[in-house]
């Protein structure tokens, strides 16, 4: 039987191992201590505070920020040997705005790693990009301009490129920031339907009371690792809870 | 009536000069697309600036010629733009701020050695331009970089326009921003310097900018807007040259002058389609 290429199989289903991550920007230290392991098929919240290193480690397993100590092994090798698995998806509106390009040319920019500069693109690149939109539902919407849709919209577009890329690991930072109530739903099921296909899916969040309704798994930073694991378990955590109820009430103090 | 429009190019003067201008305005109009994509008319303004240092220095060093004021403008703008991106990835300024200050500066130096020198008649074909003038040396160089200009961006063009696009998603997707960045830099600023002589550092810039913002308005489509944008720099630089000869105006301002008022027309007509739109 042919193998979808979206969707992960046991037979590729793959360990993200964190050991021991740490990151400097120049002599200041952000993060320090990150250990997990991670398989397919799971969706992980990334919390904490501001300032308490969640884009840091998203950058460094998008591989664009080097970790100053540590490794981050995908399939038991350092994780740059498999860049072209790995699909990062920064916030809605963070490309150039009233940038003339189609939907469907977007998704098709999910090609890149396969095709470089000048390769030509083939039948087998036009059917992933085409799978790609058909999956996340926006073959309807292949002509529009890119900042013509809305910001939920949006999300499913990049997510169509991640699908395109054929990346097994897909990285939002703060995926549901700025999106009405039914596109949050929208975007939960999508989730939630990627990490049944086989997907890794790690996200940086802020918002505490949906984490154990969205994700199956929370890693807890504040400059060093607070907690990991289930998100049922982690939410209840001495350290978590006193952790948030500091902040919170630091916050609110200043407010 | 045709006649007597096409009545300048009885001359070779003009025949050199209406060559000069479809090339000119072609490889112009191609990158401009490519400049209102990456949003950098100003750096572009401030590198124009930047070259005349370039030139005066090359006419201290080796006398005042095309390839001596060709060279020494290149290298210069180089040195200013790579050293505005060095300056602002080592500083907290931005590139537009170091730009700024170094263009201001280098300019304000290129006058000082010229008024030294004594060669300000010189320093306004530099200026102003003077696309009747070109010699063969010139025209070859115009076209042999404006060909060397479409070729190397419409090679690159997939990383490019994905480093337009997003440059942080570009480079998890394997796209080298950095070596695109110096790249591009380079050809823009080969493109300016043969646009130079013809017409002048301060109006290179409309022909640099002007074709993509008209054609932007019409189109949607990236390959469209680079084609289109072509046409139009070649169509409006001949148009402005038939122009100068029959009001009897100087060239390079005329060029500048019809292609500023295409774009005009494109705002109005933009305007009225959006008017009559439900």
């Amino acid at each position: 039987m042919k193998r979808d290429p979206h969707q992960c199989s046991d037979r590729y289903c793959h360990d993200l191992d964190l050991k021991n991550i740490a990151a400097h920007y120049q002599d200041k230290q952000a993060l320090e201590g990150v250990e997990m392991t991670l398989s397919c098929g799971h969706r992980l919240a990334i919390l904490g505070p501001n300032g308490a290193g969640k884009s840091t480690l998203i950058k460094m397993l998008a591989g664009l920020k080097r970790p100053s100590a540590g490794h981050i092994l995908w399939r038991g090798e350092p994780l740059q040997q498999w860049s072209r698995e790995v699909a990062y998806l920064p916030q809605s509106d963070h490309h150039q705005e009233n940038f003339p390009i189609t939907v469907k040319e977007v998704v098709e920019m999910g090609r890149y790693p396969h095709l470089g500069f000048w390769r030509r693109f083939r039948s087998r690149d036009a059917d992933q990009v085409q799978e790609a939109m058909k999956i996340m539902e926006i073959l309807d919407l292949e002509h529009r301009q890119i900042d013509e849709l809305s910001g939920g919209q949006r999300q499913r577009v990049f997510i169509a490129r991640a699908l395109a890329q054929e990346a097994h690991v897909i990285l939002l930072d703060e995926p549901f920031n700025g999106l009405d109530v039914e596109s949050r739903i929208h975007l939960a099921h999508t989730l939630k339907m990627l990490t049944e296909r086989g997907h890794l899916i790690i996200a940086s969040h802020h918002d505490l009371e949906t984490v154990t309704q969205l994700f199956d798994h929370a890693l807890v930073l504040d400059g060093r690792q607070i907690a990991f694991g289930k998100a049922e378990e982690v939410m209840k955590s001495e350290e978590v809870l006193s952790l948030f109820h500091c902040h919170h009430y630091e916050t609110q103090t200043h407010l | 009536m045709t006649l007597m429009i096409i009545e300048p190019f009885d001359l070779v003067l003009y025949q050199r000069a209406l060559f000069a201008c479809l090339v000119i305005g072609f490889a112009n109009g191609y990158v401009s697309a490519f400049v209102l994509l990456n949003r950098s008319p100003l750096k572009l303004s401030a590198l124009s600036h930047s070259i005349l240092p370039g030139v005066a220095i090359a006419a201290w060093v080796a006398g005042l010629s095309v390839v001596s004021a060709f060279v020494g403008a290149v290298l210069c703008a180089i040195l200013v733009g790579l050293l505005a991106i060095y300056f602002s990835q080592k500083s907290k300024l931005s590139q537009d701020t170091s730009l700024t200050v170094l263009y201001t500066g280098a300019f304000a130096f290129g006058i000082l050695i010229l008024n030294r020198l004594g060669q300000t008649q010189e320093l306004e074909h530099w200026l102003f331009g003077n696309i009747l003038g070109l010699s063969d040396l010139d025209l070859w160089m115009s076209f042999v970089v404006g060909l060397l200009a479409i070729f190397l961006l419409t090679l690159f063009q997939r990383p490019l326009l994905l480093n337009l696009f997003d440059s942080e998603v570009a480079k998890t997707l394997g796209v080298p921003a950095k070596c695109l960045n110096y790249g591009v830099f380079t050809i823009l600023i080969l493109v300016l310097v043969t646009t130079l002589q013809a017409v002048g550092c301060i109006l290179a810039v409309g022909l640099i900018v002007t074709p993509a913002a008209t054609m932007r308005q019409f189109t949607n489509r990236v390959q469209p807007l680079f084609y289109g944008s072509a046409v139009l720099g070649s169509l409006g630089s001949a148009l402005g040259l038939v122009l100068s000869y029959h009001l009897n105006l100087p060239a390079g301002a005329s060029i500048v002058l019809v292609l500023t008022l295409f774009f005009i027309l494109s705002i109005v007509i933009r305007g009225f389609v959006s008017l009559r739109q439900p």
